[in-house]
């Protein structure tokens, strides 16, 4: 089956809990995906994420709620939901023993290829993913970032509607990151409909067409990367004093400017870029005040900085 | 679809290729029996066929349960390592039925157990075994081994599902590993222990096995002794076989 051959498939999720114990993972969570759509779900750890691609992968049964996954629903028809579905998980989920090669092989046999379909599925992959001289070494000598490539690839032996990557690059360094975007958007401009997992507000930015921003276990926000980020206030001012007793007199001097957040921990006063004037008018206003300043720069708001914001504007 | 037989199939393969390349699968499944046949043909059965046992005939069918103990026992650590690796939760999210990766698992343990009886049954042969009951009985005897060696392995694959790591799961594995095997009738005749605890030695799962074998082998009484073993490893295969249903089952 040739790749292009695989059209996106849409998902409904409306109002899935899944609790374990007492803990809510999922606590209500509602949204939608668009056949071909690519959509991040952004969130700090133990938001929900993993949680809710594997309750649409049909590895969680949700305890209340409607989830349905192209078309078919998770509960009452998990076969067509994985026949719909491919899952590279969390953690590179391959057989280590196996070389490469016979990883691919294995998936495109377990997925109805002939023997020799999945032969030649697998050299192609390989191929495709920088990986044919590696084809024939046991996994167990990989790098984390060919098992990365690896692993997006046994989810692309036979191509279904629907693609879920979790975290798909957690603890990989930066080139290898930029890899994996790089195959993630030609899937995207292949038509393939992809959820993907993330704690990066970057990644999400750089690859989802849309976000939904998971929090303890409930949807905080969803929209555009863009939408998002001038919710979240674009870039932040952040100054640390030399004497952190007096970031309450930081506050004070600086309350005209905007909205100023203290963080007593790491000493430091932040407050939303309003323009290039800023930061001068912070150095004057401080230096007047005789305060002295250890550290002072402009940043993009961080994803714990954009969640504050997020969970105090819902 | 994939038939849920065509994907326990591969993932049996899978397992067997897994186990063929582990070195310490192999040594536990070729070598240690060997080894421990030898070890106790020399030891012993000057001091057993003096006493009037036939040693040759005895000690087989204990090398065989320990070989299938032990076969059982890697199962802990593959089904750890699968679990651990995230690639279950890989299977269970493709089409090949539920039941498929359980299935190529005991495929798999089965395979393992197989080779180990093969090779201990030779060695045996070898070193002047005989099937005296006939040799109509060989099938039972295989047949009984290979259950025993299955329901060892769903036990110790309920530990797989619990433990931390694929080494805490074998270190769990060996602790009912060797009383089983020595508080059994396999090593010293069952009279030699002490009286409270006979009758635990007595009707115990492995000595229960054993006496089986030995009387499929010619020596016992096959009609007191198989059914016996019989009942205690398809009971207890079904028992492990349902635990582990629940406990999968109750992590959705």
């Amino acid at each position: 089956m040739p790749t292009n051959e695989a059209r996106g498939a849409g998902i409904e999720v409306e109002g899935v809990v899944k609790r374990f114990g007492d803990h809510a993972a999922l606590d209500g969570v509602t949204f939608h995906v668009e056949a071909g759509e690519v959509v991040g779900l952004l969130g700090p750890n133990g938001a929900g994420k993993t949680t809710a691609v594997n309750v649409l992968a049909t590895l969680l049964r949700p305890d209340a709620g409607i989830a349905r996954v192209a078309g078919y629903d998770v509960v009452a028809d998990p076969d067509a939901v994985r026949r719909s579905i491919s899952l590279t998980g969390q953690f590179a989920s391959l057989d280590d023993v196996l070389t490469g090669f016979e990883n691919l092989v294995l998936f495109g046999r377990l997925r109805e290829l002939s023997r020799s379909d999945a032969r030649a599925k697998a050299g192609e992959l390989l191929e495709r993913f920088s990986l044919a001289d590696a084809g024939d070494r046991p996994v167990s000598t990989y790098s984390g970032g060919m098992r990365r490539r690896l692993d997006l690839a046994a989810s692309l032996v036979v191509p279904t509607p629907v693609l879920f990557l979790d975290e798909p690059t957690t603890g990989l360094d930066p080139r290898s990151r930029a890899e994996l975007w790089g195959v993630v958007r030609e899937l995207r401009d292949g038509g393939l409909t992809v959820v993907l997992t993330t704690q990066y507000l970057e990644e999400a930015d750089q690859l989802a067409e849309r976000i939904v921003v998971l929090d303890r276990g409930s949807v905080v926000a969803e929209g555009t990367p863009n939408e998002l980020k001038s919710r979240a206030g674009g870039q932040a001012c952040v100054v640390a004093p030399v004497d952190a007793q007096r970031l309450d007199e930081v506050a004070a001097l600086l309350a005209d400017l905007g909205e100023v957040g203290l963080d007593r921990e790491l000493g430091t006063a932040t407050l939303p870029d309003t323009g290039p004037a800023l930061l001068t008018e912070v150095l004057r206003r401080l230096g007047e005040a005789g305060i002295e300043v250890a550290d002072i720069s402009l940043r993009r708001p961080t994803l714990d900085e954009v969640f504050l914001q997020l969970t105090e504007a819902s | 679809m994939t038939s849920a037989f065509a994907g326990s199939a591969l993932l049996g393969q899978r397992a067997i290729e897994r186990s063929r390349r582990n070195p310490a699968s192999v040594l536990g499944a070729v070598v240690f029996p060997l080894l421990f046949f030898a070890l106790f043909n020399v030891v012993l059965r000057r001091v057993m066929d003096a006493q009037g046992f036939d040693y040759v005939q005895l000690l087989p069918p204990t090398i065989v349960v320990q070989a299938m103990l032990f076969a059982g026992m890697s199962s802990a650590y593959y089904v750890a390592d699968d679990r651990l690796s995230g690639i279950t939760e890989r299977f269970a999210s493709l089409p090949i039925g539920r039941a498929a990766p359980a299935i190529g698992r005991a495929l798999g343990d089965l395979a393992r157990a197989a080779v180990s009886l093969v090779v201990v049954i030779g060695v045996g042969v070898a070193a002047g075994m005989r099937f005296d009951a006939g040799l109509v009985w060989i099938p039972l005897f295989v047949l009984v081994a290979l259950l025993f060696s299955l329901a060892v392995a769903l036990g110790m694959g309920l530990l797989g599902l619990s433990a931390s790591s694929p080494e805490a799961a074998v270190s769990l594995a060996t602790i009912p590993y060797l009383p089983l095997l020595m508080l059994s009738s396999g090593f010293a005749p069952i009279e030699n222990f002490p009286d409270w605890l006979e009758p635990i030695v007595r009707n115990q799962p492995v000595t229960v096995t054993i006496d089986a074998l030995r009387a499929l082998a010619g020596d016992g009484d096959i009609s007191s002794t198989v059914p016996v073993a019989l009942a205690w490893t398809v009971g207890l295969a079904v028992l492990f076989a349902a635990v582990g249903v629940r406990v999968i089952g109750g992590r959705r």
